[in-house]
C-alpha cells in the first residue's frame, strides 16, 4: 500500500507552490496514497520495456521560420493589461534580489 | 415551429431560404436560457446584446447571399476555449477576472463562418473532472433530470445543446470531457483525432491528449462543425491534418470490432450493457460484421492516463501565479505570492491534479512513473493499430453506468476517475471517436462509442449518420 507522509506532501507542495493548510495536508497524503496504489498496477505490467514515449502522431521537428508574425496591436498592451500589477508598459513583479544580496 | 428545437442543418436550410432569420433563431436561444438556465447553469456567462448584433450581421450576409453552413446559428462555447474581450475562466477562481485578449483559432474560424456565440459555458476546474462539480462557480444539471450530472468536463455545453439553449457548442476532450457528457446528455459528442483542430487558444490541460470538438444534437450536425474548425494551424505546431485517407467499402457492410475487455468489465451496468449490444447488432442486421478482438493494455488505460494527464496538466498550470493575470495578493516575497495565489484560487481537484503530477516528475519518481505510462501508451496505440487492421471501427460503451447523482462520487476521486475507462484509451492513442445517443436506461440516456483510425473522422460520421438516420 502506497503510502506518501505528510512530509512528503508538504514537499511536493512546496515544488507546485501552492499553499495548503493541516486538514489538507492529512486528506491529500490519504487520497494521493490511494491514487498512487491504483498506478502501481502499471509496474507489474509486462511489455513496459517498449516504446520511448515518442511524439503520439509520430511528429518530429515542428518548425516555423523565424519571423514576426505580429499576431497582437502595440506590442502586446492588451496582454500587459491583464496583470493585476502593471506600470507603462511594464508587468509589476515583486523583488527577486534584494538590493544588499551578494548574487 | 420552436426554433431552439432545430438542428443546425434544418436552421441552415431555413436561414439561407430565408424562411427564418437569424435574430429569431437567437432571440429564442436566449429566451430559453433565461427561462431554463437559473436551474440548470449551462452558461457562465451569457452575450446577450453582442449575440443579438452578430444575428443582425449574419442576417444582413445572408441577404448578400451568404450560404456557409454556420451563418447565423447561435453556438456556445466552453469557458477554456477564447472568445476575444470576454471572460475566459477555465471554471476556475483562479482566471475570475481575466479576460480573452484574442479568439482562439477555432473561435476565429467559427466567426468568420458567420456562426454567434451565445456565451461560455460551464465546465470543471481547468477541465479536469468527470461531472462538472469541480467547476469553481458551482455545478451544471442535467436536463433529463435535475439531480443528476451532465457528466464532466464539457457538462456546459453539454446540457446547453440537450436543453435546446443552442444549436451547438464546442467543448474540449482530453480523457473523454466532450464524449461522456454527450452520452449523459443524450446527445452527439466528437473528438477528432489528435492534431486535426487547432488547440490555440485553448486553455491547456495536457498539451498531448486536449482537442476541441463539437457537442451536437445530431451526428449531421457535429460534421458540420468539425469541417469548419478542422485544419492544421501555424500557431500549433502540434496541428496536423491527413485528409487523404478515402472511404473504401459500403458502409453497411463495416467490420465493427467488439472489445471483450470493455464488454466483460464488472463495472459496467448491465442494462447499459444491453442498449450496446443491440445498437450493435442493429448494424449487423444491416450487413455489418461483428468481430470479438482483444485490446489487452485496456486494463491500463486508465493507470497510465492518470499519471501523463496530471503531469502535462501540474506543467501547464505552473504558468497561474498571479503575476501576468489572474488574482494578486499583496505580499512582500515572491514564494508568499505563488504559494497564496495558487492555494486560494485553485480548487481540491486540481491542487490533487498538480500534486500527483509534481510527484510523478519529482527526481527519484520520473523512471518509475511518469516513463513507464508513456511507454504504456505506445502500447495502447499499438494494440488499436493491431485491431484496426481486422476492423473498420470499433464499438464500445461510452460510459459504463448513466449519468450519476450530484454529489455521489465527488468525494471518491477514484471512483469518479472510473467513468472515464472507456473514453481515456481513445485519447491516449491519438484516435478519433464519437459518442451518440443509443437509448435509454429508466429515462437516462445512454451512448454509443464508434472510435475509428486516425484521420478518419468522416468514417465515424459515415457510421453515426446510418444509425441516426435509419434506428
Amino acid at each position: 500500500m502506497a503510502n506518501i507522509s505528510s512530509k512528503e506532501i508538504k514537499h511536493i507542495a512546496e515544488l507546485a507552490r501552492i499553499e495548503i493548510n493541516e486538514a489538507e495536508i492529512k486528506k491529500f497524503s490519504r487520497e494521493l496514497s490511494a491514487i498512487l496504489d491504483f498506478v502501481e498496477a502499471l509496474q507489474k505490467s509486462p511489455g513496459i520495456k517498449t516504446g520511448d514515449g515518442e511524439q503520439i502522431m509520430g511528429l518530429e521537428n515542428i518548425f516555423r521560420q523565424d519571423k514576426e508574425h505580429n499576431l497582437l496591436k502595440e506590442k502586446g498592451k492588451i496582454l500587459i493589461e491583464q496583470a493585476p500589477n502593471k506600470k507603462d508598459s511594464f508587468v509589476e513583479v515583486p523583488e527577486i534580489l534584494k538590493r544588499d544580496e551578494k548574487i | 415551429m420552436n426554433f431552439a428545437e432545430l438542428t443546425i442543418s434544418e436552421a441552415n436550410q431555413a436561414l439561407v431560404k430565408g424562411e427564418i432569420s437569424s435574430v429569431e433563431i437567437t432571440s429564442k436561444a436566449l429566451a430559453t436560457i433565461k427561462e431554463s438556465d437559473g436551474d440548470i447553469h449551462a452558461f457562465l456567462n451569457v452575450f446577450e446584446e453582442e449575440a443579438l448584433q452578430m444575428a443582425r450581421d449574419a442576417d444582413k450576409r445572408i441577404k448578400q447571399g451568404e450560404k456557409s453552413s454556420l451563418v447565423g446559428i447561435p453556438l456556445a462555447i466552453k469557458d477554456n476555449i477564447l472568445v476575444k474581450g470576454f471572460a475566459a475562466t477555465a471554471g476556475s477562481k483562479i482566471l475570475e477576472s481575466y479576460q480573452a485578449a484574442y479568439d482562439a483559432t477555432v473561435t476565429k474560424k467559427l466567426r468568420d463562418e458567420g456562426a454567434i456565440f451565445l456565451g461560455k459555458t460551464n465546465l470543471d476546474e481547468f477541465a479536469m473532472g468527470s461531472s462538472t462539480e469541480n467547476s469553481g462557480f458551482g455545478p451544471t444539471k442535467n436536463p433529463h433530470d435535475h439531480q443528476r450530472v451532465p457528466g464532466g468536463s464539457s457538462g456546459g455545453s453539454a446540457a446547453a445543446v440537450a436543453a435546446n439553449m443552442c444549436l451547438g457548442a464546442l467543448g474540449s476532450d482530453t480523457g473523454g470531457s466532450i464524449r461522456q457528457p454527450a452520452s449523459f446528455c443524450g446527445i452527439v459528442g466528437l473528438k477528432p483525432t489528435y492534431g486535426a483542430v487547432s488547440r490555440f487558444g485553448l486553455i491547456a490541460l495536457a498539451s498531448s491528449l486536449d482537442q476541441i470538438g463539437p457537442v451536437t444534437k445530431t451526428v449531421e450536425d457535429s460534421a458540420i462543425i468539425y469541417n469548419v474548425i478542422k485544419g492544421s494551424d501555424i500557431l500549433d505546431s502540434t496541428s496536423f491534418i491527413n485528409e487523404e485517407v478515402a472511404l473504401k467499402k459500403d458502409i453497411k457492410k463495416l467490420t465493427i470490432g467488439v472489445p471483450r475487455e470493455y464488454f466483460e468489465l464488472e463495472s459496467l451496468d448491465g442494462a447499459v450493457k444491453d442498449r450496446v449490444e443491440e445498437a450493435i447488432l442493429w448494424y449487423e442486421k444491416q450487413g455489418a460484421k461483428i468481430e470479438n478482438i482483444s485490446l489487452p493494455s485496456s486494463s491500463l488505460g486508465l493507470a497510465s492516463y492518470y499519471l501523463v494527464m496530471p503531469a502535462e496538466a501540474s506543467a501547464n498550470l505552473a504558468r497561474y501565479d498571479g503575476i501576468r493575470y489572474g488574482s494578486s495578493f499583496k505580499t512582500d516575497n515572491l514564494k508568499d505570492l505563488y504559494f497564496k495565489n495558487r492555494g486560494s484560487g485553485f480548487g481540491a481537484e486540481a491542487i490533487r491534479r498538480i500534486m500527483i503530477g509534481t510527484y510523478a516528475l519529482s527526481s527519484g519518481y520520473y523512471d518509475a512513473y511518469y516513463k513507464v505510462a508513456k511507454r504504456i501508451q505506445t502500447q495502447i496505440k499499438k494494440d488499436f493499430k493491431d485491431a484496426f487492421g481486422k476492423t473498420d471501427v470499433i464499438m464500445t460503451p461510452t460510459t459504463p453506468t448513466v449519468a450519476f447523482k450530484l454529489g455521489e462520487k465527488v468525494e471518491n476521486p477514484l471512483q469518479m476517475y472510473a467513468a472515464d475507462i472507456f473514453t481515456v484509451p481513445v485519447n491516449m492513442a491519438g484516435l478519433p471517436a464519437i459518442s451518440l445517443p443509443c437509448g435509454r436506461v429508466e429515462n437516462l440516456p445512454v451512448g454509443l462509442q464508434i472510435i475509428a483510425p486516425w484521420y478518419q473522422e468522416k468514417l465515424l460520421f459515415k457510421t453515426g449518420l446510418l444509425f441516426e438516420k435509419n434506428h
